[in-house]
């Protein structure tokens, strides 16, 4: 009896599974419910003359319904409590766009951004400009090499906030008349900056900008740029233009995450990223940042 | 540390010896000359004992005089005898292993070997004996997979081979076959490891208490001995399972002098497979398919007694996985093969030298490579004549990707054991290691008609060296009360940046009335070397990669207590731990390995954060006997907190598992008919899963127009969701028949015996509506095996 029993235990267990079996291994769970949320951006910068907010309502991944920019928002900014502008109509565009006809600059004080709607609870988020960025320009004619040919060195030296971590956005351009009293032409290229400060980080090139950051160290950063143009056989060149843009830290953040979506595409293997926010309910953003022009 | 020592030996009354002798020798298994390690030499006059280390050596120092030496070892019958120490000698002593294992009063822990007289904690070992009669996926026993059934020890996930212990990574555990650390411990992408049971003699697990000794891991120590081979007779064995077959040979190459072992597997799906793919691809004329798969490993092992005072062995195991597939596709005009394939593979070589310097001091010296490759390639060849069958203004193109990574080390080093007094069993020793990682780079060569590439990219090789020393002490302080001190010092010298670290070691055993031993420990440890995996995939692809002038070292402090008694037959043992994990490495958001083309080096795509594990393990093991097997339990919990990812916030390990229970029985219900099972159950995996969307403006340069806005998916907070949970029973019959040359055994098994769905993977689809489903898609179904296995 004993033996036979050993026989008919796992007999009848493999009996008792066959119908698993037949299921496969593949089981449908339940899909998680998606409590819809605000999701506000706005990114400004001292050069700006407008805001052009963006206002979506989040939508479960799962959900059939299509939702998206949301209608009918609120939205405010406040300087140290102090309420700045107030806007509420969604351009046909989908943003909410406030125009004051002259750049905002670099406000003192903390800027407040906040978004109420009937159907949400309100958030905000907190913001101060960043100092505005001071930088020198050396500029050697010919300098650097281009791909085996002679090209223009632009070096910039960043000059240090001290206790501040530094996060800037560079963009260049190179204005020149093909002909005397022919038209201003500019032209912009990608930039590759190289640097020998170690910690700087470049975040890669957003287009024909490049964005360098250091954190937690005080001192100058130096960047050198090759231009790819060469002055000396430009006969009607007039000169280069060194847009640099001081980023807060959250702004700094949103551009690093948003890069990292970005090259996480659809891959499959990438780890997940959670772009980044600073608004109360951790969806969404709000930036500023500080713009300094200079020519050479 | 140095006043709580000093502290510590004024407070407590000490023993002390006036006049004293020392015994030493080796203690071998008497029918094969094997050495035999752990083996419990006690004075059941003085209540003091020794054991032999890995080599089988013992030297135990007693007051001078006549004394009784009790020897017992798990399987084998305890021994007694009577020594006269009037001065110092040397005796070597044999085991006789119990024949008849079935009778229980053999298995009764005897003084000294239990579980509540050891200092160390948190150190488990399974019989060999009882890990083969385990119930084995596909057949093929797995040590790996029987380690993850012990209490703070957890899997992977389905099928895997890796260790998660305490709430550190895979890569936190020093595996070391015969002293050799061994980097990649899996074939068939996780599903087996590379150890060969039946090429092993001794598997021992360290989870935390390490002593000074140990070095270079956070997290756990698995030492794994191969056998030595029979020293008196020609043996082997073999068994045939589904997938694999394995041969081991073993014998004197000189009697009671010199042995070997060799033994070696491999599988044989490729084989099967042929005459189905034949069938395959004559249904189709213009197109052919190849896909091949196998793995092999080898352990081969030698061993020669010089004298009465040296031995020295020589170790080896080679492994390999190959996997690919190949297709040809043709029509009139065009032909287009595609050949994909990765292999990775494995080498350890480790030459050592015993030798007994004096009665009281004991060396061994052992030089060491370990190899570590992992390859992949795609080649695709293509070809078309568009004025067919003319060959004129054929084009041609050709392009290949082949992505190398690996690690190679050269080491050495030389550990002395010093029974200085029948107190104190002083270790001390240091070691070198010399790494070279190549971590990831992919060679494109591209052929077209009028262009041609070839290149590498990333992955330049990084050297660095290791070197470490440690001295710890064994103390009896009195008879209720021993500790386990040490200091454990080593740095590394790597892209002109040095790390250095000094670690201390302490674990304590103070007897508590009722025979209960109350034990602590504390653990500070640091390793140099890092395994980046995508969370998730658990390919080989996985990279090893050292601490840089950039990426700091890991580090961590363990700190444990618990309780410790043998009742009757059982060890139980219930034990706390606290681990505080800093400098861990993992991918930054977004970032992946696989054939990355950028020119971004693998440092500027990792981060470093830090983790948190605490838990408590409960654990009741029966180790020999007619019936044995454990019961055992952990509930823990697993952080990790990286400034770049999730935000900053801390989150779930991915295998943060609340509950892990395992139980795991083996009956012999005759001479010839054994019984095993195991179930486990463990909480599903944390993992991540997407959430939902928004639409979000874009800063200037984010877009391709100032005001761009753009979708982004949202995933959840890392870690935020839990798979289904994991249970699974797996059950093992066997049929033994002693013939006349041989013994034969039938063993058949079933994995995942009730059929449970066992998520491997989640993923979001949609249904045949075209409704979003969520769905847990798992591996293993119950998968039946047989066994064939004969031993000569």
């Amino acid at each position: 009896m004993k033996k036979q029993l050993l026989f008919i235990l796992p007999l009848t267990a493999l009996l008792f599974s066959c119908s698993n079996l037949i299921d496969g291994v593949v089981k449908e769970i339940d899909i998680p419910a998606h409590n819809p949320q605000i999701a506000a951006s706005l990114f400004v910068d001292s050069k700006d003359s407008g805001f052009a907010a963006t206002i979506s309502e989040t939508q479960g991944i799962y959900d059939t319904a299509n939702t998206g920019l949301l209608d009918s928002a609120v939205l405010k900014l406040f300087r140290d409590g102090t309420l700045l502008y107030s806007w509420d109509k969604m351009s046909p565009f989908g943003t909410y766009d406030y125009d004051f006809g002259q750049q905002i600059g670099a406000i003192d004080g903390e800027i407040v951004f906040e978004i109420s709607h009937p159907n949400h609870e309100t958030v905000s988020a907190t913001q101060r400009f960043p100092e505005a960025p001071d930088f020198d320009i050396e500029l050697n004619y010919g300098a650097a090499n281009y791909y085996g040919q002679p090209s223009d060195e632009i070096i910039l030296t960043l000059k240090d906030n001290p206790s501040v971590n530094q996060h800037y956005l560079i963009e260049m351009s190179l204005h020149y008349r093909t002909s005397l009293g022919g038209p201003d032409t500019s032209k912009y290229w990608q930039l590759e900056p190289e640097t020998a400060n170690r910690n700087v980080s470049i975040l890669g090139n957003k287009g024909t900008l490049s964005a360098v950051s250091e954190e937690g160290i005080d001192r100058d950063i130096k960047i050198s740029f090759t231009t790819g143009f060469n002055s000396i056989d430009e006969d009607f060149l007039l000169e280069y233009r060194v847009s640099i843009s001081a980023l807060s830290n959250d702004l700094y953040a949103f551009y690093k995450s948003y890069e990292a979506l970005d090259q996480a595409g659809n891959n499959p293997f990438a780890e997940p990223v959670i772009l980044f926010s600073n608004m109360s309910n951790s969806i969404g953003s709000f930036g500023l940042s500080t713009t300094t022009r200079k020519w050479k | 540390m140095k006043n709580l020592l000093l502290a510590l030996f004024c407070v407590s009354g000490t023993l002390s010896f006036a006049q004293t002798k020392t015994i030493s020798g080796y203690v071998s298994d008497s029918k094969t000359g094997e050495a035999l390690i752990g083996v419990n030499l006690w004075s059941p006059e003085l209540k003091l004992g020794t054991a032999t280390n890995v080599y089988g050596f013992y030297s135990f120092t007693l007051p001078e005089g006549k004394h009784v030496l009790r020897l017992t070892y798990l399987g084998y019958a305890n021994q007694d005898f009577e020594v006269n120490l009037s001065q110092n000698i040397s005796s070597n002593f044999e085991m006789i292993a119990s024949e008849n294992m079935l009778n229980e009063v053999d298995v009764v822990a005897s003084e000294g070997s239990r579980i509540q007289e050891q200092v160390q904690m948190s150190k488990i070992e399974v019989p060999i004996k009882q890990l083969k009669s385990l119930p084995a996926i596909f057949g093929e026993v797995d040590i790996m997979k029987t380690l993850q059934l012990l209490p703070g020890v957890q899997s992977g996930g389905e099928g895997t081979s890796g260790l998660y212990v305490r709430g550190g990574s895979p890569d936190q555990n020093l595996i070391l076959l015969d002293g050799v650390p061994l980097y990649n411990v899996n074939h068939l992408f996780g599903f087996f490891s590379v150890f060969n049971a039946d090429a092993i003699s001794n598997v021992s697990l360290t989870k935390g208490g390490f002593p000074a000794r140990y070095g270079g891991r956070l997290s756990s120590v698995l030492e794994i001995n191969m056998k030595e081979g029979n020293l008196r007779e020609f043996h082997g064995d073999a068994t045939a399972s589904i997938i694999a077959s394995k041969l081991t040979l073993e014998g004197p190459l000189i009697k009671d002098k010199a042995s070997f072992m060799v033994s070696g597997r491999r599988t044989y799906l490729d084989l099967l497979a042929k005459p189905f793919l034949a069938n395959i691809n004559s249904q189709d004329p213009d197109f052919s398919t190849s896909p091949t798969y196998y793995f092999y490993d080898m352990n081969a092992k030698v061993n020669y007694k010089i004298g009465k005072n040296d031995r020295l062995y020589l170790s080896h195991f080679q492994g390999k996985d190959d996997f690919g597939v190949k297709s040809e596709e043709s029509s009139i005009q065009n032909t287009n093969k595609i050949d994909f394939g990765l292999d990775w593979q494995n080498s350890i070589t480790a030459a050592r030298w015993n030798h007994q310097w004096s009665p009281k001091l004991f060396s061994n010296a052992i030089a060491t490579r370990s190899l570590y490759n992992f390859n992949t390639r795609i080649i695709n060849e293509s070809s078309y004549q568009p004025n067919f069958p003319d060959t004129t203004g054929q084009q041609s193109e050709n392009f290949a990707a082949l992505y190398r990574s690996g690690i190679e080390d050269y080491g050495g080093r030389l550990d002395f054991d010093y029974a200085h007094s029948p107190l104190h069993y002083v270790r001390f020793g240091a070691g070198y290691t010399n790494h070279t990682f190549s971590p990831g780079a992919t060679n494109l060569e591209f052929v077209s008609s009028g262009f041609n590439l070839d290149t590498l990219i990333g992955g330049a090789d990084v050297y660095s060296n290791e070197l470490f020393a440690y001295a710890e002490d064994e103390w009896t302080v009195n008879d209720k009360f021993k500790i386990n001190g040490g200091l454990h010092f080593t740095t590394l010298f790597v892209e002109g940046t040095t790390y250095a670290s000094l670690q201390p070691r302490f674990g304590m055993n103070y007897s508590l009335p009722g025979n209960i031993a109350f034990k602590a420990s504390y653990a500070d440890m640091m390793q140099f070397v890092n395994l980046l995996t995508n969370e998730g995939i658990g390919l080989p692809t996985d990279l090893w990669v050292p601490s840089t002038a950039n990426i700091k070292p890991q580090k961590s402090r363990q700190y444990a207590a618990g309780l410790a008694k043998n009742l009757k037959q059982f060890e139980l043992s219930i034990e706390g731990y606290y681990k505080e994990m800093d400098n861990l490495v993992s991918f930054k958001e977004g970032a992946n390995f696989l054939f990355s083309l950028d020119d971004e080096s693998w440092e500027d795509k990792v981060t470093q954060g830090s983790g948190e594990s605490y838990g408590l393990e409960f654990f009741a093991q029966k180790k020999a006997g007619k019936t044995n097997g454990w019961i055992g339990y952990t509930l823990s919990w697993n952080f990790r907190q990286f400034d770049e990812i999730n935000g900053g916030e801390k989150f779930f390990y991915t295998y943060d598992r609340r509950h892990d229970f395992s139980a795991v029985l083996s009956h012999d219900f005759t001479e010839n008919v054994a019984f095993s099972g195991a179930w486990v159950y463990g909480t599903g995996r944390a993992i991540t899963l997407p959430e939902f969307s928004f639409i979000t403006a874009l800063p200037n340069g984010l877009g391709w127009f100032q005001g761009q806005q753009a979708f982004v998916d949202r995933p959840s907070d890392k870690n935020a969701y839990r798979m289904s949970a994991y249970h699974r029973l797996d059950l093992s019959l066997s049929f033994h028949k002693k013939l006349s040359n041989y013994d034969r055994w039938w063993i058949f098994s079933t994995y995942n015996t009730y059929n449970h769905l066992n998520p491997f993977f989640l993923d979001a689809s949609t249904d045949d509506q075209g409704n979003p489903v969520l769905r847990e898609y798992g591996l293993f179904p119950i998968i039946p095996s047989i066994a064939y296995r004969i031993k000569f």
